[in-house]
């Protein structure tokens, strides 16, 4: 039997899960590798040091019980991590690998010591850009109209921050954005039912193999679109203090550097982070502005 | 000891961490987690302090730096030290 393996944030993932959006791993790839299992998570993690309603930490472990979906357990091993997942009653699988990929995986980041962002990132022109913003502020259509321009996919939601030398690049994700249906259809990209993510969501991985870059270049600026609303597009950039700030809010999960007790380590990695990428923080008016903040974000860029 | 006065020798709380963000000193408790920035004098005040200090010597550097009066200069300076003693981001020496 030949095993094959997925790749996710520079991981090698063995899942008896169908885990359908990930790439396949290439030949002789190695890295840290995640192994992901049917099997009986415990109820109650022994020696925690912290045990909630729905998270239990110990050393090297954290437990997770979503309801209706499944229990998780993850443990940090000697060749990188282990998960095990226990489905509930009349839960699917969908659901299980939504969870899988996004908060699970988070929760895997914070503990192998990743600045893990909630923003997309691209490259532009030899550079890398990450695109910030809460849910309804517009990233993903963003996103999807710097893709149109010319831009290649890095990561779409959780981007992994690594430190190389005084750089900072992306560890990649797949090769899908996600959005819903209805700016799936401004997007111009097909996509059909069988793309939904969850099968009560009328939410849709989008595939862009064409445009996925599997690479990152040097990180040199974060855009973050604001929920706050002007009259008209408008840039400003943020200095000093407001950058560890902002790095904060758009921290993924960030209740995971408080319960690792990472607060010290988040400091001093995105300190250094700070200092070498430019922050500028995007408002606009009501309705859809994705096209000309891209346009404006390309200019910007140029220069 | 709550109140600096001139004598009072003062050094970095063991609990505070530093870093720089575009030239500013940045600063995390590590108590509470909260982050402070300083502006231009109060970074170099804090340099000051890669050793304890009497505040009089602190007063005496800033004012060969610094083109200010000494009434102002001590007045500032111990409002500024006060709010670090404060937020326990500097301890006086017993």
């Amino acid at each position: 039997m030949k095993l094959s393996y997925k790749t996710l944030y520079g991981y090698k993932i063995d899942s008896d899960l169908e885990l359908p959006y990930l790439r396949d791993c290439a030949d002789g790839f190695s890295s840290k590798l995640i192994t992901i299992r049917k099997e009986n998570v415990p109820h109650t993690l022994e020696n925690a040091s912290f045990s909630g309603k729905r998270f239990q930490i110990a050393p090297g472990q954290i437990q997770t019980n979503i309801q209706g979906v499944a229990d998780f357990l993850i443990k940090q091993n000697q060749t990188g991590f282990h998960i095990s997942y226990t489905p509930d009653l009349n839960s699917n699988n969908y659901d299980i690998a939504a969870f899988l990929l996004g908060l699970i995986m988070a929760q895997v980041l914070h503990m192998d010591r990743y600045l893990t962002l909630h923003a997309g990132s691209l490259n532009i022109g030899g550079q890398t850009i990450l695109i910030a913003g809460n849910s309804g502020a517009g990233k993903s259509s963003l996103l999807a109209e710097l893709l149109k321009r010319g831009a290649t996919l890095i990561t779409d939601d959780v981007s992994p921050v690594r430190q190389t030398d005084q750089s900072f690049t992306i560890e990649p994700g797949h090769a899908n954005i996600r959005l819903w249906a209805d700016a799936a259809r401004k997007s111009g990209f097909p996509f059909s039912d069988k793309n939904r993510i969850r099968p009560a969501d009328d939410k849709y991985w989008i595939p862009v193999p064409e445009k996925f870059s599997g690479t990152s270049q040097e990180i040199t600026n974060l855009f973050i679109l604001k929920n706050k609303r002007s009259s008209d597009v408008c840039f400003q950039n943020v200095n000093g203090i407001k950058k560890m700030e902002e790095l904060k809010a758009i921290n993924f999960r960030k209740v995971f550097i408080r319960l690792l007790n990472r607060e010290k380590e988040f400091f001093e990695q995105s300190t250094k982070f700070a200092n070498t990428i430019n922050i500028h923080n995007i408002t606009r008016p009501e309705g859809y502005y994705a096209n000309q903040i891209a346009e404006r974000i390309i200019n910007y860029l140029k220069q | 000891m709550d109140m600096l006065t001139k004598e009072t020798t003062i050094k970095k709380s063991p609990n505070a961490i530093e870093s720089e963000i575009d030239g500013d000193v940045v600063l995390m408790n590590l108590d509470n987690n909260e982050y402070y920035s300083m502006d231009n004098i109060g970074s170099t005040i804090w340099k000051m302090l890669e050793e304890p200090k009497s505040i009089e010597e602190i007063l005496e550097q800033l004012l060969e730096k610094y083109d200010v009066s000494a009434e102002t200069c001590e007045k500032d300076t111990m409002k500024f030290l006060n709010q670090l003693l404060d937020k326990k981001i500097i301890v006086a020496d017993e």
